[in-house]
């Protein structure tokens, strides 16, 4: 009754002689797949990962600048809003208008970091305050806001400006 | 069972290589590279203002060097360079609003050739250029032999 091996369908002699064997997969060309993939990924390898993490709502400029991100502070500038860490400060429109050339709000968020890295420092000298900042700065920002944020800055301390853009090629 | 299956195999022209260690190399390797893989790279302009402390610092020891200011200012029309004992022209815009980036180039170049040993230069942005202008710009500077920028209002 239970006979599979039957004769009703023709088995090629190829079959028949490797019946038992353990069938074999052709891998070759999974092989050179995954040798392009280990390429492509090997290009794209980084050692010391991301410092800075993107904003989904700004648009980074391009740059062929080629000098890596430090840790530091970062100032968001999107569209709408102006960002220390994701705290939002201030907002663009607002700064826009106004003739002053400080922005309080920046400002008072600065020295409260300020205030933490001091202390920080004090507890382990490589956290000491150095006066690094990075700025994200959405790639159609007027100037005027960009001159009031590093005015802000530079009153706090912080006279090491980082400009983040996307490194080209 | 062995026997016939390579004598088959070699009537047919060739083993099949044992690649079952190279695919668990790569099922290792591959996860582990998509971690560690970046595909944004993100890198940093420097600016680095002046302190308070600094400026009483560095001072006198700028002034043994030759002082040369080199201006680069840009605005809705174009640019515009100064530079001691030089008249750079005015560089405006390239008709459909577009700055003319390769005269500028040459206009570097040239400054560069008179003062070979500075490295610093000026940009003065009007209050209206985008962000994205200045960084190229500062791009354009910086390959032309002018690394040390700074911004000024």
């Amino acid at each position: 009754m239970l006979n599979l091996n039957t004769n009703k369908f023709a088995v090629s002699s190829r079959s028949r002689s490797n019946r038992g064997a353990q069938p074999s997969l052709r891998l070759t060309s999974l092989v050179d797949m995954l040798t392009i993939l280990l390429v492509f990924l090997l290009k794209s390898y980084s050692a010391d990962g991301q410092i800075i993490s993107l904003s989904e709502d700004l648009q980074l400029p391009t740059s062929t600048a080629s000098k890596t991100p430090v840790s530091a502070p970062v100032i968001k500038i999107t569209n709408e809003f102006i960002m220390l860490d994701d705290l939002n400060v201030a907002t663009v429109k607002e700064i826009f208008d106004n003739s002053k050339l400080e922005i309080v709000g920046l400002r008072r968020a600065l020295a409260t970091q300020k205030q933490i890295s001091t202390d920080l420092g004090k507890i382990d000298a490589s956290l000491a305050f150095k006066g690094d900042i990075t700025i994200q700065g959405d790639k159609k920002i007027p100037f005027r806001i960009l001159k009031k944020i590093m005015y802000t800055c530079g009153q706090e301390g912080y006279n090491n400006i980082y400009l983040a853009v996307i490194k080209q090629g | 069972m062995n026997l016939r299956r390579s004598v088959q195999s070699r009537r047919k022209g060739g083993d099949d290589v044992n690649v079952t260690p190279v695919m668990n190399l790569f099922l290792v390797l591959i996860p582990f590279l998509l971690l560690t893989a970046e595909f944004i790279k993100i890198s940093v302009h420097e600016l680095a203002l002046p302190s308070k402390s600094q400026q009483t610092t560095q001072a006198p020891e700028k002034n043994k060097k030759e002082l040369v200011i080199i201006l680069l200012r840009i605005d809705e029309k174009g640019f515009e360079l100064k530079a001691p004992f030089m008249k750079p022209p005015k560089i405006p815009m390239q008709s459909g609003k577009k700055y003319d980036w390769a005269q500028l180039e040459t206009e570097l170049q040239k400054i560069k050739k008179r003062h070979g040993s500075t490295e610093d230069i000026t940009i003065q942005p009007s209050e209206l250029i985008q962000y994205e202008t200045i960084v190229n710009l500062m791009d354009k500077c910086r390959d032309s032999g002018f690394p040390n920028i700074s911004v000024s209002g």
